[in-house]
């Protein structure tokens, strides 16, 4: 949709808003890409930290992000914190895996992905959470 | 051969044979032989330097000896051992990937010999290095594999790699270049292998045998007076049970001068701080009684002849003790006076009677304190300067901490502990692991005296230029930093905490900028803010405490 064609269409729907019935907007309507897109939430996996590292840190980045399975990174609910990352909505990626920044002394503070030695992450089912160790996954995924 | 034999032999000598005057080069002179050379091959990728200047000869106890050993662009040449047959040399050579280490080759434990005069013959520095690191690590596996200790994946695997690479070092003998390419990869291997297996050795024996609860955790106490007094006793006590107070002469900066003039003592600034240390059940230990650095050696104390020497050192120990005696659990009563920290130029008969006078006073009037040696140096790198701690040539032969040590204890000094100073060698950890265990066989309780380490650059040390930014290759696994010196800490403390006849482990200091290492303190700043070194001491203590045993 070209820039002025977009202002048109939203302003007809602006003067027109407050006649119609709400039904009316389900499913679609207005615009802005959160609306358009269906609702992808699932479950939750969640990558449980251990820290074993001897050192002061900072040890997890509280900022991390998600990968497609050809290593793109795409937009997610993705979000960590010293408590672990969580990931509930993978924007309809079935598959993804997820990349923290990651303090391996001996080596250095550094991005590593985790994508199930290969395999990538699933979202569990809707309601459910699962739980992995966000140690073992990193470990685990450039050795396989 | 005494001393009162050797003016006899040598003056006869002087009859018959003007030139030979009683030093002892002239009488070593013929032990000059062929030239061995270890040439180095700069294989590294940095910017280097690569080698120290500094060069030295070890004899098969490992004691360092004077020799002709030098460095030049040839490489490492020696040629007169001054009569030791079998020796090894010691350098400092950048190993990128571990650090910018001093090293030791001795051929695989077989030590090296001159050729015959006249004759030459070269060798490839870097295989000579790696071999004799990579054959030690075997015998040393062995050793401490008896108690089952089993090692883990990765010590077997650095172990398997110095191997595998020395393996093809030798195959390459003939071709220099490759040969040093694959060795100086073996060395990096063997060395991360050496520290493992100290440390994984360490840590089985900690398990095994729990928590030390006599174990003392120490560190000088002069911070006192250089922060706030609450925060400073609510800080050190956190973390340690034992104390140094200081009693230098002069030139200790921030107590008073001990003596303000010759054998007149100034005591209230420490009664201060050893009540106040007392009061949080640490135990005191001051230090020193008799330490003739350069630093600290007043000229009235410096020109001082011998006798009055004893009569002054009498009086300054009785005086001292009963001052002190009962607040002390120790007293140093010498430092460093292995012929390093000599500048009254006392020849070693002299410093086994003042020693063994100095120990009988302070017993006599504190008995139960204990008295204790203290060493600087332990690998005695000094020896090959042929120097006082001035820079004064050195007068009479020069001894290794070891041998100072056995010579105080034959001649019957009254010591009850044996100290030894673990600044950050120059040396990896199963370099210091293995001279810690030469002392063993004296069979006295030990301190680690002083142990620190540089914790790198700071904010305030870069902006007011009082430290240099690192100018050489890393030293230690990475440039310092916190994160390093809390390493380097608990590796140390690791290492102490495991050998039941080391009872202390002394860090110093407590607070930068005023550390004696660069930035080498626990605390950041007076202020009080908790360095990494500091948070990993509580853990280490932790991580001790919740052991049973």
């Amino acid at each position: 949709m070209k820039r002025r064609e977009f202002v048109k269409h939203t302003a007809l729907a602006g003067a027109g808003a407050a006649l119609i019935p709400r039904f009316l907007y389900s499913g679609q309507s207005i615009l802005t890409s959160n609306r358009i897109k269906k609702n992808t939430e699932l479950g939750e996996l969640v990558f449980q930290p251990t820290y074993v590292q001897k050192g002061s840190g900072p040890k997890l980045l509280d900022w991390a992000y998600a990968s497609d399975n050809e290593w793109n990174a795409f937009y997610s609910n993705i979000k960590a914190s010293k408590d672990g990352v969580t990931i509930s909505d993978a924007a309809g990626k079935e598959k993804f895996g997820i990349d923290v920044r990651w303090n391996i002394e001996g080596f250095g503070y550094i991005f590593i992905t985790a994508d199930n030695g290969g395999e990538f992450y699933s979202l569990p089912g809707t309601g459910k959470r699962r739980e992995l160790y966000l140690n073992f996954e990193l470990a685990k995924s450039p050795v396989f | 051969m005494k001393r009162n034999e050797f003016f006899h032999k040598s003056s006869l000598m002087n009859v018959v044979s003007a030139p030979l005057i009683l030093t002892d080069r002239k009488i070593t002179k013929t032990t000059s032989l062929g030239e061995l050379t270890f040439k180095p091959w700069f294989v590294q990728k940095g910017r280097g330097p690569h080698i120290n200047d500094l060069v030295w000869a070890t004899d098969k106890n490992w004691d360092t000896f004077y020799s002709n050993i030098s460095r030049s662009e040839k490489g490492i040449t020696i040629s007169d051992t001054k009569g030791e047959k079998k020796f090894g040399i010691n350098c400092r050579w950048n190993v990128e990937g571990f650090g910018y280490t001093n090293i030791t080759a001795d051929n695989g434990g077989e030590l090296y010999e001159l050729p015959l005069d006249g004759k030459e013959q070269i060798l490839n520095l870097n295989y000579e290095l790696a071999k004799s690191r990579v054959y030690r690590n075997r015998k040393r596996l062995i050793h401490l594999k008896k108690d089952n200790w089993i090692p883990s994946k990765e010590l077997t695997m650095f172990l398997d790699l110095s191997e595998e690479y020395l393996a093809d070092a030798e195959k390459k003998i003939n071709e220099s270049e490759k040969c040093a390419t694959l060795s100086q990869t073996a060395l990096n291997y063997a060395l991360w292998g050496s520290e493992k297996m100290e440390l994984e050795k360490a840590e089985f024996v900690i398990s095994n045998r729990g928590f030390r609860s006599e174990f003392f955790m120490g560190c000088d106490a002069r911070a006192f007076y250089q922060m706030y007094q609450d925060k400073f006793l609510d800080l050190f006590s956190n973390v340690f049970n034992y104390a140094n107070v200081t009693f230098v002469v002069k030139g200790d900066g921030i107590m008073s001068d001990y003596q303000s003039q010759r054998g007149s003592i100034n005591p209230e600034t420490r009664e201060v701080l050893i009540k106040k240390l007392n009061e949080r059940n640490i135990k005191c230990q001051e230090r020193l009684l008799f330490w003739f650095h350069d630093c600290c050696t007043p000229d009235w104390l410096r020109s001082m002849k011998y006798d009055d020497l004893l009569k002054y050192s009498e009086k300054l120990t009785i005086d001292t003790m009963k001052q002190f005696g009962d607040s002390l659990y120790a007293m140093e009563i010498i430092n460093e006076l292995h012929d390093w920290a000599n500048e009254l130029e006392l020849n070693p008969d002299q410093i086994n009677s003042l020693s063994k006078h100095i120990a009988e006073v302070s017993k006599s009037i504190a008995p139960k304190v204990k008295t204790t040696i203290n060493s600087c140096c332990l690998f005695g790198e000094y020896i090959q300067l042929n120097q006082y701690s001035s820079g004064k040539k050195a007068k009479f032969k020069q001894r290794t901490p070891w041998q100072w040590t056995r010579d105080m204890i034959d001649a019957g000094v009254d010591i009850d502990i044996v100290e030894l100073q673990m600044y950050y060698p120059y040396r990896d950890l199963q370099d210091s692991v293995l001279m810690t265990e030469r002392f063993e066989v004296f069979n006295k309780p030990m301190h680690y005296s002083e142990v620190g380490v540089d914790g790198g650059p700071t904010n305030r040390s870069v902006k007011l230029g009082t430290a240099e930014l690192p100018n050489e290759p890393y030293l230690w696994h990475q440039p310092w930093d916190e994160e390093s010196q809390a390493d380097w800490l608990e590796s140390i403390y690791t290492i102490a905490y495991s050998k039941d006849y080391i009872k202390a482990c002394n860090w110093f200091d407590f607070v930068d900028p005023f550390s004696y290492m660069q930035n080498g303190g626990l605390l950041r700043t007076p202020e009080g803010e908790p360095k990494a070194a500091y948070e990993r001491l509580q853990y280490i203590q932790n991580k001790w405490k919740n052991l049973k045993g």
